[in-house]
C-alpha cells in the first residue's frame, strides 16, 4: 500500500505541475458542446427534462472525452517506467482508477452533474466513467491496431506536396476529434435522409457541431504527430505559407465532405474562422499531440474559435455567401500571419 | 562550405555557444564535446531550425534569413530527434520528401530502393516509423537526408544506436561522399570511430571551439586530445553500492 501512496503522491505532483500553466490544461472544444447543451437547458429552466432529452447526445460526447481522459491518466507517468516498478496488476489498475477519478475534467463534470441532477446521477456518472476507464485499460493492452490502417485508398496526387497531404490525412484521421465529427456527421445525415419531416433549421446547427468537433485540430495542425513532423517541415525546402495552405486544404476538404449533406456554408464558414484563430497556437505553442485521442487545445483560443466560428456559421447559413467571404478573408489574413510566424524561430 | 562567425546562443540565461568561429570545407568534420557543450545546438542553427542570438551563418555562401529555401535544397540533415513522420511507414517517409526536393517520382522510387538496400531497411520498409527500433529510425532519417544527394550533410550522432554492420556501411558511404565533394559535419561521442572516419575534429568546450585539428596530425589520437581539453573525472562511488 505504501508503494501506491508514494505513486499517488508522485501523480499529484505531476498533475499540479501540469496545472501550473493555464494553457497546459488540455482542453478540447468538444467539451464546450457539453457546456452549451447544459446552458441551453438552464436558460429554458427545464433542468431535469433537458437532461433526459439530451442524455443520448451527452453519452455520445462524453464517452470519447472520458476515453481520452482515461488514456491521458494512463500516460501521465511513463508507461515503461511504471511497468518496471514492482506493482501487481491490481495495484496498477487501482492506481490508474484513482488517478482517473481525480482528473480535473472528471471532477468538473462530476460537480456539474451533482448540481444538475443530484447525487444519484453524479454517482452513475462516476460508475460509467470507471467502466470506461477499465475498458480503456484493458483495450490498450491488446495488440495495437497501429499499422493495420493503410493509406492505400488515398490516390497519389500529381503535385510535389502529395507527401504533405498524406501526412496530414494520416495525422488528422489519427485523432479522436475526426472520428467524433464523422459520427456526428453520419448521425446528422441519417436524420436528414431517414428522419420523419426533419427540421431544416437543425442542419446548420448539426454542421456547426461537426465543425466544433474538428476545430481543436486547427490549433494543433503542426503538432498532431507528437510535434515531430514540424521539425521535418522546417528542414524541407518549402515556403511556410505553402505548407500551411496544403494542410488547411486537407482539413477543409475533410470538413466539407462531412458537412456536405448538412449545411456546407455553415461548416465551411466555421472552419475558415477556426483555422484562422487556431493559426497562432498551431505555430507558436509546442504541444506534442498523441495519436488516438482528442486534441488538447488552448481553452482561450477554443472559446474564441467556438464563439466567432459559431457567429460566422450562423451568419453564412442565414445571410449567405457574403459572410462566407468575410470568413475567407479572415482565413487569408491568418495565412499571412502564419508565414510571418513561420519565418521566426519556432523553437525559442 | 559552412561558415560561422561569432555564433552565440543562450538558453534561459545559460550561455551555450559564446562565439563559435569556424569554416568547414568538403570532407568529414566531427564536432566533439561533453553533454550540453552545444554540439546539437550548433547543428540546429546550421540546419536553420534555430536562430543564433548573435553571429552569422553562411551555407554555400548563402544566409538563412535571405535564402532559406535554397539552402535547404542543398542540405541533408539528421537532427537529434530524427524528425520522422511517425504515422507513416519507412518507405512512405521517403516517398513524402522526394518530390519536395524536386525529384521525379521515378527518381524518388529508384533512389529509395537503393537507400533501403544500402542501409538494410528493405525488410522493415512497411513498418510505421513509431514502431521501428531506434536503429531503424536513425537509418530512415539518414536515408531521408541522403535522398536528394545534398552538398552539405549535418548529422547529429549518426552512429549511436546503429548496429556495427550498418555503422561500417555508413562510414564507407560518408567517406565516399566526402571524396565526391560533400561537406559532412557530424557530432559523436564515439571517439575511436571519429578517429577513423573524420579528417577534421573540432572540440567544443565552455561555449567555444577549444581545439580544431586533423586527427592524423596529432600523435596521441582523438581520445587523448579530447580528455586533455574536457578533463577526466574519477567518480567517487558511494559505499552503499558495495564497490
Amino acid at each position: 500500500m505504501a508503494r501506491v501512496v508514494a505513486l499517488l503522491s508522485l501523480l499529484k505532483k505531476v498533475m499540479l505541475k501540469e496545472l501550473n500553466s493555464f494553457s497546459s490544461v488540455r482542453f478540447n472544444n468538444f467539451l464546450l458542446c457539453v457546456l452549451f447543451i447544459m446552458s441551453a437547458s438552464v436558460q429554458q429552466r427545464r433542468f431535469r427534462e433537458a437532461f433526459w432529452e439530451t442524455s443520448l447526445f451527452q453519452l455520445l460526447i462524453l464517452t470519447p472525452i472520458l476515453i481520452t481522459s482515461s488514456i491521458d491518466t494512463l500516460h501521465r507517468l511513463p508507461r515503461q517506467r511504471v511497468t518496471l516498478w514492482p506493482l501487481t496488476d491490481t495495484q496498477r489498475l487501482l492506481l490508474t482508477s484513482v488517478s482517473f477519478v481525480f482528473n480535473p475534467i472528471f471532477v468538473v463534470l462530476f460537480v456539474g452533474y451533482l448540481f444538475w441532477m443530484g447525487f444519484a446521477t453524479a454517482f452513475c456518472f462516476v460508475l460509467v466513467g470507471l467502466l470506461i476507464h477499465v475498458a480503456t485499460y484493458a483495450a490498450i493492452r491488446l495488440p495495437s491496431l497501429d499499422g493495420r490502417f493503410s493509406r492505400g485508398w488515398l490516390p497519389t496526387l500529381p503535385f510535389k506536396y502529395d507527401g504533405i497531404v498524406r501526412v496530414t490525412v494520416s495525422e488528422i484521421t489519427g485523432t479522436l476529434d475526426f472520428w467524433a465529427a464523422l459520427l456526428l456527421a453520419a448521425s446528422g445525415t441519417a436524420y436528414r435522409l431517414f428522419g420523419r419531416s426533419p427540421d431544416q433549421e437543425a442542419f446548420p446547427m448539426l454542421s456547426i457541431l461537426v465543425a466544433i468537433a474538428m476545430s481543436t485540430i486547427a490549433q494543433r495542425m503542426l503538432s498532431l504527430d507528437e510535434g515531430r513532423a514540424v521539425l521535418r517541415y522546417r528542414l524541407l525546402p518549402i515556403g511556410g505559407w505553402k505548407l500551411l495552405v496544403v494542410q488547411d486544404a486537407v482539413f477543409l476538404l475533410l470538413v466539407c465532405i462531412m458537412v456536405l449533406p448538412l449545411s456546407l456554408q455553415a461548416g465551411l464558414a466555421f472552419s475558415f474562422v477556426a483555422i484562422a484563430i487556431g493559426r497562432y497556437p498551431s505555430l507558436k505553442q509546442q504541444k506534442g499531440q498523441r495519436r488516438w485521442r482528442f486534441v488538447g487545445g488552448d481553452p482561450r483560443f477554443g472559446v474564441v474559435q467556438v464563439l466567432l466560428g459559431g457567429l460566422a456559421a450562423i451568419g453564412a447559413a442565414r445571410i449567405g455567401l457574403s459572410i462566407l467571404a468575410y470568413a475567407f478573408i479572415l482565413y487569408l489574413g491568418s495565412v499571412l500571419l502564419g508565414e510571418a510566424l513561420w519565418k521566426q524561430s519556432l523553437i525559442s | 562550405m559552412i561558415e560561422c562567425r561569432a555564433l552565440m546562443k543562450t538558453y534561459a540565461a545559460q550561455p551555450v555557444l559564446t562565439g563559435v568561429d569556424m569554416v568547414v570545407e568538403p570532407g568529414i568534420c566531427a564536432v566533439l564535446g561533453r553533454n550540453g557543450a552545444g554540439k546539437s545546438t550548433l547543428l540546429r542553427i546550421l540546419s536553420g531550425l534555430e536562430r543564433p542570438d548573435q553571429g552569422s551563418v553562411h551555407i554555400c555562401g548563402m544566409a538563412f534569413h535571405a535564402q532559406a529555401v535554397e539552402i535547404k535544397k542543398r542540405l541533408g540533415s539528421v537532427p537529434e530527434d530524427l524528425a520522422l513522420f511517425e504515422s507513416l511507414t519507412i518507405i512512405e517517409n521517403l516517398r513524402a520528401v522526394g518530390p519536395i526536393y524536386g525529384l521525379t517520382k521515378r527518381e524518388t522510387e529508384s533512389r529509395i530502393d537503393d537507400l533501403l538496400a544500402l542501409l538494410d531497411l528493405m525488410q522493415g520498409r512497411h513498418t510505421p516509423a513509431r514502431k521501428c527500433s531506434f536503429g531503424m529510425r536513425k537509418k530512415t532519417a539518414l536515408a531521408m537526408a541522403l535522398l536528394h544527394k545534398p552538398d552539405i550533410l549535418l548529422l547529429d550522432e549518426p552512429f549511436e544506436g546503429i548496429d556495427p554492420t550498418s555503422s561500417n556501411i555508413i562510414q564507407t558511404l560518408l567517406r565516399q561522399l566526402s571524396m565526391d565533394g560533400t561537406t559532412i559535419l557530424l557530432t559523436s561521442h564515439l571517439l575511436s570511430l571519429v578517429q577513423t572516419v573524420a579528417n577534421r575534429v573540432i572540440i567544443l568546450h565552455d561555449g567555444g571551439v577549444a581545439l580544431d585539428f586533423d586527427p592524423p596530425s596529432i600523435a596521441e589520437g582523438v581520445e587523448t586530445a579530447y580528455f586533455n581539453v574536457v578533463g577526466r573525472q574519477d567518480p567517487e562511488v558511494p559505499g552503499w553500492l558495495g564497490l
